[in-house]
């Protein structure tokens, strides 16, 4: 069985090995070596529309994260911890960006700002860009859902007496949340923030259909570049791209460490049955 | 949590004690009705302009004309869009996707299942380097992924140059039916042995299809024991 795993782990990497390699080579036809060279990242560097598309890649991951991560928290304690009217259908509102294909919603949002967005613009008194606001618009929909689904489950294996109990000391609502929910939830935020990072960085369907003239990601801007031909720059690309990966996999293991963590502060609480979590605790008892 | 004990934490605390009387309870589950609600509608009401306004435009229109300039026309509603799904060439490729499909699940099943078995029977390290091993190409951009597997495949490209040494004469798998199932299980394996992205849906439907299955057996007999049932949390 080794064995077998091993030739999985050779299914998974070697292309990305050999992407790796070719990155390097100098020669013009993408799939033939020719000595290293650096001239791909250099050209890489210097190609104005490519970093032009990073940055705003950057700033719609960067907005679009911040706040999925702020609506997300909100309606996962709002469905988690109260009853309300509307809350079936919000619940269901909320899972399908999930379930949807990305085609779908990419058309659904490219028809919505083809045609609606004359009619959001009067409803809100402003004029949306299409472009940049357009694609951020859409992958805070997408976002939200992932998000509150991250830390709805944080949620749901926090034990909520330990909110009470808060507020049987006298906590206001806001300094329970502050000092005892929030740093509860906070791997799960986090997790969720960092989902919503990866997925709004990693969009290239539904931004394809939202993004305008002037305003392209860098997922769809080397996509258009394999469509009208590979040169090996993309390699060079693509590896920068894997690079990136591993550092948000990094933040993703740094934060599950930290989920761990967290967990020794409810086990101080005395007779606080927290068997509603049994994937943080158990890790460590199942191992010896 | 059940209402009346939301009631009760949402008391003010000079009133904590004349919480059992019925009107006060009332009035207090509604004050955390509207609290909640209060919190769930930012993410309602966006969701509702930006997701369930255009998905409704998208309904809407699948039953118009299209006129002859390419544009909708909002009159003569008719079921013509979902006749055209009936032609020939949408059948093809419906049947191509779906035979695809069934075919990368069950070539997925057959692989991922050992691997997660192999997951569960090493050691602590083992396990969490294998782990962080499947995560790193389930996290890679699909694109960077999928072209990674163009330049393998590529006529001319690394692996036809290896059949061509060893006799077996060029390879030519890019674009064709084989090249599909070959790539694709990337996503949906590494998503399998982990039981991990499963716990959560993927933007990739198709990960979370494939994934259920191979885990449940393997890894339920040691759960909460593998690190991947912590990982849950985090995917």
């Amino acid at each position: 069985m080794g064995v077998h795993a091993g030739v999985v782990f050779a299914f998974f990497y070697a292309p990305i090995a050999i992407l790796i390699i070719f990155s390097f080579s100098g020669d013009r036809l993408v799939g033939r070596w020719g000595g290293f060279t650096l001239d791909w990242y250099r050209e890489f560097w210097n190609n104005d529309q490519l970093t032009n598309s990073i940055t705003v890649s950057l700033q719609v991951a960067l907005i679009a994260t911040v706040a999925s991560v702020v609506l997300g928290t909100l309606s996962a304690l709002a469905l988690e911890r109260f009853r309300f009217r509307g809350r079936r259908v919000f619940d269901a509102l909320l899972y399908l960006p999930i379930i949807i294909p990305d085609v779908t919603m990419g058309i659904m949002m490219l028809v919505f700002f083809a045609e609606g967005i004359d009619v959001v613009d009067s409803l809100l008194g402003i004029s949306l860009a299409k472009g940049i606001t357009t694609i951020t618009l859409s992958h805070i929909a997408f976002c939200i859902s992932f998000v509150s689904v991250v830390v709805r489950a944080r949620l749901s294996g926090m034990d909520s007496r330990l909110e009470e109990a808060a507020m049987d000391l006298y906590a206001t609502r806001w300094q329970t949340f502050r000092y005892v929910t929030l740093p509860q939830i906070l791997p799960g935020v986090a997790g969720g923030g960092l989902l919503a990072l990866t997925l709004s960085l990693d969009d290239v369907v539904i931004s394809q259909f939202t993004s305008g003239p002037g305003a392209t990601t860098l997922p769809v801007y080397v996509f258009s570049l394999i469509r009208k031909g590979v040169t090996p720059m993309i390699n060079s690309v693509s590896v920068v791209m894997f690079l990136a990966s591993l550092v948000l996999i990094a933040a993703m293991l740094a934060v599950d460490r930290l989920r761990s963590t967290g967990s020794s502060v409810p086990s101080a609480v005395p007779g606080g049955d927290l068997s509603a979590e049994p994937a943080v605790g158990g890790h460590e008892r199942g191992d010896t | 949590m059940s209402v009346s004990e939301i009631a009760t934490g949402d008391a003010d605390e000079e009133h904590a004690v004349a919480a059992a009387t019925p009107a006060f309870e009332a009035a207090a589950a509604r004050a955390a009705a509207r609290r909640g609600l209060f919190m769930a509608l930012p993410a309602y009401v966006y969701l509702v302009i930006f997701f369930a306004v255009p998905f409704a435009i998208v309904v809407v229109y699948s039953f118009a004309t299209r006129t002859r300039t390419g544009g909708i026309s909002l009159s003569g509603w008719n079921l013509d869009s979902y006749r055209r799904l009936g032609e020939q060439i949408v059948r093809d490729v419906l049947w191509r996707s779906l035979g695809l499909a069934i075919l990368t699940t069950l070539i997925c099943l057959l692989v991922a299942y050992p691997f997660a078995y192999y997951m569960t029977i090493v050691g602590t390290t083992a396990r969490n380097v294998m782990l962080v091993m499947v995560m790193i190409p389930f996290w890679t951009n699909f694109l960077v992924r999928n072209y990674a597997w163009r330049l393998l495949l590529s006529s001319g490209g690394p692996l036809s140059s290896v059949t061509e040494a060893i006799g077996l004469g060029e390879t030519d798998l890019l674009f064709t039916k084989t090249a599909c199932p070959a790539s694709s299980p990337a996503r949906s394996w590494s998503s399998s042995p982990a039981s991990a992205p499963t716990s959560l849906p993927t933007s990739s439907g198709a990960a979370k299809r494939f994934s259920s299955v191979p885990t449940s057996s393997p890894n339920s007999a040691q759960r909460g024991t593998s690190p991947s049932a912590r990982r849950c949390r985090l995917c």
